[in-house]
C-alpha cells in the first residue's frame, strides 16, 4: 500500500516522542539502588567518571611534601602538538639546573585536550583533569584566551 | 610496483628507469643508452638518491602522457588514486634541485598500485595536464598547482584550489615560511628548558622573509580576481556559448553552509530556471595548512591533528598514518593491538555512515533522532574504553595506546549482538520504505559507474555504481583477511543507492564486530598492544612510503617522506572526500535546485578532509 513507509516513519517518531517522557518518569518514581553512570558531559558535575575523561592538563601537586611533582625534564614540551606548554627550569644562583621547575605553564587557549603530556609524563606529574574552571558564572567583559591563561595560573 | 607491469612498461617504454632501494643499480641501468633513456637523463638522473626506499618508477615528463595512457588502456590502470608531489630544493649534486610529482594508479580488479615519480625544474616547472585522461586527477592537480607551483598544460580549469589568487609564494615548497616561523620542526626552543610567555599572551612576530599582510588577508583586487576567474570558469565549463551565459540562465551562489557534514563548503550553481547546468564546489574555506604543519611537527605530534580532519569517524586518518610509519619503521604491529584497531575502526565507520544517514534525511525533512541514539549507544562504548566520546586518540605507530578495559569485550558484543541491529534495522527501516525519501531520491543524481572509475570516487560512492572495490579486500590490511564479510554494492548509482549502501555497509561492520569481539574474548589474540616503546623524539629512517585504508567515506591514503629527521620531510593525507567531490557537477547536472542538497548529503564530503 502507497504511504505505508510515511505512516511507519510517524509511528517510529511518535514512539520515540513518548518512550522520552516515559524514560523520564522512571527516573523519576523509581530512583535506580545502584549508583547511576553519569556521562562527562552531563550537567550537574560528573559523579562517576571514567578513567582518562580529563579534558585539560594540569601539574599534579604533591601534598607531602607540599610541591610540584615536575622535575622539569621537558617531555612534555617536546611531545605537545601544540605547544601549549611553557616550563622554565629552575637554576642555583651559581647557574646550575635543578630538577623542578622555576615556572610552568598550560596555555589552554592552545590546549586541543589530546593527552600526550599525561601518557608520556615518566613522573605521573602531569594529569589531565576535569577539575578545572574555564567558564565563570559572571561575565567578567571580553574574554579572550589570554585572559583565560593568565586567571588559571 | 608489481614485477610483470614493471616488465611490460619497460618492454613499451625503454626509456624508463625504475628507483629502487639500491641507487647502484640505477647507475648501471642508466649507463646503456637509448633515445628516449637519454631524454630522461637530460631531465634527471636518479643516481645517489637522498633517500633510499623510494618505490616506483621515474618517468620522463615527455613520456608521461604515453605511459600512462599505456597503463589505463593496455594494462588496465583505470583508477588514479592519487597525484601528489614533493618539493626537493636540497639535492646531492648529481641530482639538481626538483620538485618530484607522484602518480599513484591501480586496478579495480586486482592488488596492489603502482607509482610513478616525474621530477620537474623547481624555476616555471610545467607538466602535460591528465585530467583529460583521468578526471580525477582535476582537483589533485589544482591543489599541487595551489601548493607547489606546478603548471599543469591543458587543465581546463587552472585557479588555485584552496587558497586565493595572489597568495604570495606556494606554502609547501621547502622555502616558503609561515609567519610565525620558529624553526624547522618542534619543539620550538622559547617552550623549555628557558621557558616564556604564552603564546595567547605573547606578540606574535612575523617571519622577516614574508611580509605579514599579503600572508595574512588578501588585499581586496586578490578578492576581486578569485571571484572573477569563478564567474569566468562558471560561464564556460559544460557550456554551449563558450564564455556566455544563454538568455536564461543564472548564476547562484550558495553561501558557505555545511551539507550534511560538519565544515562549510559554498557552491557556485548555473541553473536555467530550476535545473542544474554546472555546479562548481569552491573549497577551501576551511584550510588550515594541515601538510604543511605535518612537517613542522614531529612523528608523533601529527597523530592529534590526522583524527581532526574527519572528526566524526575518530580513527581512520592516525589508523593510516601509524600504518604509514609503520612501514617507513619495518615494525610489526601485535595481534592484540590489530584486533583493538579492527574493532575501533569498524565502530567509527559505523558512526559515520549513521551520522550520513541522519543527515541525509534531515535534509529531505526527515528528523531521525533514532540515528543519534543509536550513535550514543557506540559513543558510550568509546568513552568507557578511551574516556573520550570523539578524538580519542587511540591508534600509535606499532600498536594502540590504550588496553581495552575488563568487562569492555563483553559489554560491546550485547551491543552488537543485540541492541545495535535492532535500532538499527528502525532507523533503516523508517527511512529507506519511506515514500517521500525514494521519490525525492531514486533516480536522482546518477553515476555510471566507469564515471566512477575516472573521477577517481571512492568508498560507498563507489560501490554504489556496482563496483565492488574495498581497499580493506583489495589491500587487505591488518588482520582484514581473517574475517568473513562481503562488499556490499548497489547497481543504481543514485541517490538511493549510496544511501543504502552505507546501511549495507553498517550490517558488514557489525558482522566484523561480531567475529573480531568473539575471536578476543575466546583469547585468542591475548598479548602486547604495543610493538616498541615511543621516544618522544622518534627518529624515522629515510624513505617514502604511501599506505591505504579503507575509511567510511572512501579511501585513505597518507603518503610520507622521511629524510632519517624528527619529523615528516612530506605529509600528505589523500582524503576520499575531495575525491568524491570531483563528480559533483556531473552528477547535479540536470537535476533541481531543490536536489543539490540531497545529493550533496548523500556524498557526504567532510569539509575537514577536503580543506585540510
Amino acid at each position: 500500500m502507497y504511504g505505508k513507509g510515511i505512516v511507519r516513519t510517524w509511528v517510529v517518531a511518535l514512539q520515540a516522542f513518548f518512550l522520552a517522557y516515559v524514560r523520564e518518569m522512571r527516573r523519576w518514581f523509581w530512583r535506580p539502588k545502584a549508583e547511576p553512570e553519569m556521562r562527562t558531559g552531563d550537567i550537574g558535575g560528573p559523579t562517576r567518571v571514567t578513567p582518562r575523561c580529563g579534558t585539560l592538563p594540569s601539574f599534579v601537586m604533591d601534598i607531602e611534601p607540599e610541591r610540584l611533582r615536575c622535575t622539569a625534564c621537558g617531555i612534555c614540551t617536546q611531545v605537545c602538538p601544540v605547544q601549549c606548554i611553557w616550563i622554565e627550569r629552575a637554576r642555583t644562583p651559581e647557574g646550575r639546573p635543578r630538577s623542578y621547575p622555576a615556572a610552568c605553564y598550560v596555555d589552554v587557549g592552545f590546549c586541543i585536550g589530546c593527552g600526550f603530556c599525561a601518557e608520556f609524563c615518566p613522573f605521573d606529574a602531569i594529569e589531565m583533569s576535569l577539575d578545572r574552571e574555564t567558564v565563570s558564572f559572571g561575565r567578567p567583559g571580553p574574554m579572550n584566551a589570554a585572559d583565560l591563561a593568565s586567571q588559571i595560573f | 610496483m608489481p614485477a610483470e607491469v614493471w616488465e611490460c612498461v619497460q618492454a613499451r617504454f625503454p626509456g624508463l628507469l625504475r628507483r629502487d632501494q639500491s641507487p647502484d643499480l640505477n647507475d648501471q641501468e642508466s649507463a646503456t643508452s637509448s633515445g628516449a633513456q637519454r631524454l630522461a637523463q637530460a631531465l634527471s638522473r636518479p643516481s645517489r638518491l637522498q633517500h633510499s626506499g623510494y618505490e616506483g618508477g621515474l618517468v620522463a615528463a615527455q613520456n608521461l602522457l604515453p605511459i600512462l595512457a599505456f597503463l589505463r588502456d593496455d594494462l588496465g590502470y583505470t583508477y588514479l588514486i592519487d597525484l601528489t608531489a614533493a618539493d626537493y630544493p636540497e639535492s646531492p649534486s648529481p641530482l639538481p634541485p626538483h620538485i618530484d610529482v607522484v602518480y599513484y594508479l591501480c586496478r579495480i580488479q586486482s592488488r596492489g598500485y603502482i607509482t610513478l615519480h616525474v621530477h620537474i625544474a623547481r624555476q616555471h616547472p610545467r607538466l602535460p595536464s591528465i585530467s583529460a585522461e583521468f578526471p580525477a586527477a582535476g582537483l589533485r592537480e589544482r591543489e599541487v598547482w595551489d601548493m607547489f607551483g606546478v603548471r599543469f598544460e591543458g587543465h581546463p580549469d587552472p585557479r588555485r584550489l584552496l587558497l586565493w589568487e595572489g597568495f604570495d609564494g606556494f606554502p609547501l615548497r621547502k622555502d616558503w615560511h609561515e609567519p610565525c616561523y620558529e624553526g624547522v620542526h618542534k619543539p620550538f626552543r622559547n617552550r623549555f628548558p628557558d621557558g616564556g610567555i604564552p603564546a595567547s599572551v605573547a606578540v606574535r612576530r612575523s617571519s622577516p622573509s614574508v611580509p605579514e599582510m599579503s600572508v595574512g588577508r588578501a588585499v581586496d583586487s586578490d578578492r576581486g580576481q578569485t571571484q572573477r576567474l569563478l564567474w569566468d570558469r562558471m560561464a564556460s565549463a559544460d557550456c554551449t556559448f563558450q564564455h556566455h551565459l544563454a538568455p536564461d540562465e543564472r548564476l547562484l551562489e550558495v553561501s558557505p553552509r555545511d551539507f550534511g557534514a560538519p565544515g562549510t563548503l559554498r557552491l557556485a550553481l548555473r541553473v536555467a530556471g530550476e535545473t542544474i547546468q554546472h555546479v562548481e564546489p569552491v573549497v577551501g574555506c576551511l584550510h588550515r595548512g594541515h601538510e604543511k604543519f605535518g612537517e613542522r611537527n614531529t612523528w608523533l605530534q601529527n597523530l592529534a591533528y590526522a583524527d581532526r580532519l574527519d572528526p566524526i569517524d575518530g580513527s581512520s586518518t592516525s589508523l593510516a598514518y601509524c600504518s604509514a610509519v609503520e612501514r617507513l619503521l619495518g615494525w610489526e604491529v601485535p595481534e592484540r593491538a590489530q584486533y583493538i584497531r579492527v574493532i575501533f575502526s569498524e565502530f567509527s565507520r559505523m558512526l559515520s555512515h549513521l551520522w550520513v544517514v541522519g543527515l541525509f534525511g534531515q535534509e529531505l525533512g526527515l528528523a531521525l533522532p533514532a540515528a543519534s541514539e543509536v550513535r550514543g549507544l557506540i559513543l558510550d562504548l568509546f568513552e568507557r574504553a578511551t574516556g573520550r566520546r570523539r578524538l580519542f586518540n587511540v591508534m600509535r605507530p606499532g600498536g594502540v595506546a590504550y588496553d581495552l578495559p575488563k568487562d569492555w569485550v563483553l559489554r560491546a558484543t550485547e551491543l552488537v549482538v543485540e541492541g545495535l541491529p535492532r535500532a538499527i534495522r528502525s532507523v533503516q527501516r523508517s527511512l529507506l520504505d519511506n515514500e517521500i525519501v525514494r521519490a525525492r531520491s531514486v533516480g536522482v543524481g546518477v553515476l555510471s559507474s566507469e564515471a566512477a572509475v575516472a573521477y577517481g570516487v571512492s568508498g560507498p560512492v563507489l560501490r554504489a555504481c556496482g563496483i565492488s572495490y574495498d581497499v580493506r579486500r583489495a589491500e587487505s590490511y591488518g588482520v582484514y583477511g581473517q574475517f568473513d564479510f562481503e562488499v556490499s554494492t548497489r547497481e543504481e548509482g543514485d541517490t538511493f543507492a549510496r544511501i543504502s549502501v552505507r546501511f549495507d555497509e553498517i550490517w558488514q561492520s557489525l558482522r566484523i564486530l561480531a567475529q573480531a569481539l568473539n575471536q578476543l574474548s575466546s583469547g585468542k589474540a591475548d598479548g602486547r598492544i604495543q610493538a616498541c616503546g615511543l621516544a618522544p623524539l622518534m627518529r624515522i629512517p629515510s624513505g617514502e612510503t604511501y599506505s591505504r585504508i579503507e575509511a567510511p567515506q572512501g579511501e585513505l591514503g597518507c603518503y610520507l617522506v622521511s629524510d632519517g629527521g624528527a619529523n615528516p620531510y612530506r605529509y600528505h593525507v589523500r582524503t576520499p572526500s575531495l575525491s568524491n567531490l570531483a563528480p559533483l557537477s556531473a552528477l547535479a547536472r540536470g537535476a533541481r535546485i531543490a536536489d543539490v542538497p540531497v545529493i550533496l548529503s548523500s556524498i557526504a564530503p567532510t569539509q575537514g578532509e577536503v580543506d585540510r
